[in-house]
Formats: C-alpha cells, structure tokens, sequence
C-alpha cells in the first residue's frame, strides 16, 4: 500500500481524531468517506464496540469506508471516490498519528499555502468568477478579471514581487492538461 | 517491482470546475522575476505547463517566440511553447511555458 501515503483528504476537511470520537455515529448527512486503521477501531464507541462494527451497523450511500487493514484498498479506489463525488467528499481522519507508512523516506511537514487556504475556504464562491483571473495575495483577494492586463495592473499597484495568480476556468473548459 | 517515494505530500483540493486532485503551490522564477501558481501533481508527466500568462509575469510577452512544441495527451495533442525557467517546490525541473 506505497501508493497512500500521498493521499491525503481535502484540505481543511480533516477531523482531529479527538472531535471524530466525540461525533455520533448515527447518521451522515453529506458523502463522506473514512480513512481508518486497525487502532482507529476500537473504544470510539459509548456501547463499547468497535467504529467499524457500528458503521456497518449504519447502512447509508452516503459513506464510504477505507479499512487501510484491507488489501483492497489502495490509492486508486480512494482518488476514483474523491473525482467522482466531488466536493462533498468529508472524511473523517480518525487516527492519523498511528497511520501505517511503507516508506522510509522522510516526509516533510509543509503549512498550508495562503493562497491555497483562500481558494479552499472560498472554493463555491469562486465559481461566480469561471472565466477570470484571481489575483490572490495574504488570504484577499485583490483583484478579478477576464483580461489578464487588469490583473497585471493590479499587481504593479500593489507591488507585488512573486504574485499568485489562478485562472478560473469555464464549465467548457478543462482545469488542468494532465499528460 | 520499482516504487518510487516522494519526501512531500500534496493535498487534495477542490476548485470550481476542478475535480479533487493534488496539489501544491508552486514558483516559476525566471531571471529575476516570479511567479507563483497552483500545481497539479502528475507523476507520471513528462513535462509540465502553465498558462502563458504565468510567462508574462515572468517577462516572456510573447511565449510564440519560444520553441514550439507539440505533447500528445489522453484528450489529443497539445501544442506548447517552450522556455528555460525553474521551478521551486518540485526539483530542479524545466517548467515547459
């Protein structure tokens, strides 16, 4: 199970393991998806039995369960999950800390960009601007536009020196040209 | 069976119009200039490419008058332009503008 290691669930959609075990385990409300390990199942539950047993126990479509125990789970099946049930995917990272990992190269621990973290916190009101530029500096935005020349002003009149600009694609086009 | 390992980690991120994938925040420099944008993490890429108005901020006006290029994709060939830059965050790599 190499592959998983790089993968991680959305940004910012993590749970610390101490709010998963507070959280009831009765119903979910959005699709979400569960990446576990064999520590993560056990004394989660006020009955005593395992997270595992209890969301067997909780028939919905709205979730889906990773066993990282199970060999069928690998990183394929969990990117098919997140692509296709985009962006209501939620997971719930019950124990990150006992995670196992396969590699021994060391990983290194980066903070969250800026403006990766605006463009996530922001992520359905930057539909509104589909065919635009963002111009994005210090958690703002600082400028939209369809004419790149706008953004280019914006940037001299601002003065910034290593600008961080996002193009906003359109519904007919493609986000990215993966090769 | 060959692995590969990657000492960093990319998150999966969602954008409008976008489909979850990882990515990271990344910086083009060139000469004295930069420019930093959102990259997608393809392992298996060969090559990697922005949009040229990344180029611009870098002072290429023009990316025609790089060295024109053609990649084929899954979705059919591509034509790019190419120029000499580097890119932080991934390597020592040429970014293809």
């Amino acid at each position: 199970m190499a592959g998983l290691q790089n993968i991680q669930p959305p940004l910012g959609m993590m749970f610390p393991g101490s709010r998963s075990r507070g959280r009831q385990l009765s119903s979910f409300q959005t699709n979400e998806a569960l990446l576990m390990n064999n520590e993560a199942l056990s004394n989660n539950c006020p009955s005593g039995e395992s997270i595992l047993v209890s969301l067997k126990r909780i028939h919905t479509d709205n979730l889906v369960l990773f066993h990282l125990g199970m060999p069928t789970t690998d990183a394929s099946t969990i990117q098919d999950v997140l692509q296709s049930r985009q962006p209501e995917v939620v997971f719930l990272h019950v124990h990150d800390a006992t995670m196992e990992r396969t590699s021994t190269t060391p990983v290194i621990e980066r903070r969250e960009a800026s403006e990766l973290r605006w463009m996530r916190e922001h992520q359905r009101e930057i539909a509104q601007w589909r065919g635009q530029w963002l111009l994005i500096a210090e958690n703002r935005l600082l400028g939209h536009s369809a004419s790149f020349r706008d953004i280019r002003d914006a940037i001299a009149r601002h003065n910034l020196t290593s600008p961080f600009t996002y193009y906003v694609p359109t519904e007919e086009e493609s986000p990215f040209v993966l090769l | 069976m060959p692995t590969i390992d990657y000492p960093l980690t990319a998150a999966y991120q969602p954008a409008a119009g976008v489909p979850l994938v990882p990515v990271l925040l990344v910086e083009l420099i060139r000469g004295g200039q930069s420019a930093r944008a959102v990259g997608v993490v393809d392992s298996g890429a060969t090559i990697t490419v922005f949009n040229p108005e990344h180029a611009e901020i870098l002072g290429i006006e023009d990316v025609r008058e790089g060295q024109p290029e053609r990649v084929s994709t899954q979705g059919g060939p591509v034509d790019y332009y190419a120029a000499a830059g580097r890119m932080t965050d991934m390597g020592a790599v040429r970014p293809k503008l």
